[in-house]
């Protein structure tokens, strides 16, 4: 029984992320972002219900995001409701598609720091 | 990104699939060879399809209680109000509803050898089986109503194999040699003409959903390509037993009977594991061009 717990979670771990219809997104996965960053941007290719967002920095704080809303759309705009000081992002996403497919990501930022006058 | 809430719904999602075939399949052994086992044997068949069809039930309703989890990506949105709903309205929500029905009806119905318990059962495995299009990447199709008889046969020929294989394992070893032999044998002449539909109807399938070579190369071809090579495995194994074991088991053979209790046992864990992946399959994958795609009608809105 061990060993096939041990085989379905390998099984499940090894798996890459799986139906991700991410079109866009803003920021863009691993663009360098000169100013304050507001808002997260996800575009979708059909209609999703976005059920979960949460963005959290290089040390693994979370900030704090507005919640997602409960609607089915192809375009999802969420202020971001702390200051974010310069440095790596990381948004990760999850929503749910046709059929209730659960699909799921993650975008990468950075927010460049001041240059000096 | 997986979750504890992605490995445990997926999980329970492929105990359904094996619970479910296992319940289905066993029925339909008790309901052909009935006679053929013996009244003794016959009730251990039916107690097996109950238990399996019980299992199936409870898993059932534990992995649709707990899919608004994985929607969500936490175990606290088990119980939030819109993703219930979303799940109920969508493909998935009917599918659960119409094979808890099924199940039921099948459970229930195993009590006693009626010709009114008979019908019944038939039913509920009818109803437990056609509950997988209701949902799934067959039911968001274009071509749904091309996709969904193949589906349905595919299923069927599957459920037959896998749920003879425990009352075929049991009967090796008990009873005079000859009714063990007879009714291997039964068994076989039945599935050589059944188990092809497993194969013709996949690829009937794999060849609307899988557009071109280069799409066998993706996660979904993969996992096509291994359930095929799985089953050209459980091929072999078939035949070892129809054209080795057998003979020998109606000599009165023990080492054939050993041998082939072996290669239905592991018959059994591969088919098991195939509906397994199966379930992962399905619920990580799409077919390259249902990838991102949402068939129309499918979502909070939808209703089927």
């Amino acid at each position: 029984m061990r060993y096939l717990l041990a085989a379905w979670l390998l099984a499940l771990s090894s798996l890459a992320a799986a139906h991700t219809p991410l079109e866009s997104s803003a920021p863009a996965e691993n663009a360098t972002v000169p100013g304050p960053v507001k808002q997260l941007l996800l575009a979708f290719g059909g209609d999703v219900r976005l059920t979960a967002v949460v963005l959290i920095d290089a040390q693994g704080a979370t900030k704090k995001t507005a919640p997602v809303p409960a609607a089915v759309a192809k375009q999802f705009t969420l202020a971001v409701e702390e200051d974010l000081r310069p440095g790596a992002y990381t948004v990760t996403w999850r929503a749910v598609g046709a059929d209730t497919h659960v699909v799921s990501g993650e975008i990468h930022f950075t927010i460049a720091a001041a240059q000096p006058l | 990104m997986f979750l504890a809430a992605d490995v445990t719904v997926i999980g329970l999602r492929a105990l359904t699939f094996v619970a479910v075939f296992l319940a289905v399949g066993t029925w339909i052994f008790a309901a052909l060879w009935e006679r053929e086992l013996g009244a003794a044997a016959a009730e251990r068949v039916r107690a097996l399809a109950r238990a399996a069809a019980v299992v199936a039930l409870i898993v059932t309703v534990v992995h649709y209680v707990l899919t608004p989890a994985r929607m969500a990506g936490a175990f606290g949105s088990a119980f939030d109000p819109s993703l219930e709903a979303l799940l109920l309205q969508s493909g998935s929500g009917s599918a659960n509803i119409v094979r808890v029905v099924g199940l039921a009806v099948l459970a229930l119905s195993l009590d006693r050898a009626t010709r009114l318990n008979a019908i019944a059962a038939g039913a509920g495995a009818a109803l437990a089986l056609a509950s997988f299009a209701f949902g799934g990447h067959t039911a968001i199709h274009p071509l749904r109503v091309v996709l969904a008889p193949l589906l349905l046969v595919h299923l069927a020929a599957a459920a037959f194999w896998f749920g003879a294989l425990w009352p075929l394992y049991a009967a090796a070893g008990e009873g005079p040699a000859a009714r063990s032999a007879a009714l291997l044998e039964r068994f076989s002449r039945l599935a050589v003409r059944v188990v092809p539909f497993v194969l013709v109807c996949g690829l009937g399938m794999a060849m609307v959903f899988v557009r071109s070579v280069a799409e066998l190369g993706t996660a979904y071809g993969t996992f096509l390509l291994a359930k095929t090579a799985g089953f050209g495995v459980l091929l072999a194994l078939a035949a070892l037993n129809k054209r080795r074991f057998t003979p020998g088991v109606r000599a009165g053979d023990m080492g054939a009977v050993r041998g082939l209790r072996r290669t239905i046992v592991a018959e059994w864990w591969l088919i098991a594991a195939i509906l397994a992946a199966t379930a992962v399959m399905t619920s990580l994958y799409a077919p390259e061009h249902l990838e991102g795609a949402f068939g129309a009608g499918h979502g909070a809105e939808a209703s089927h």
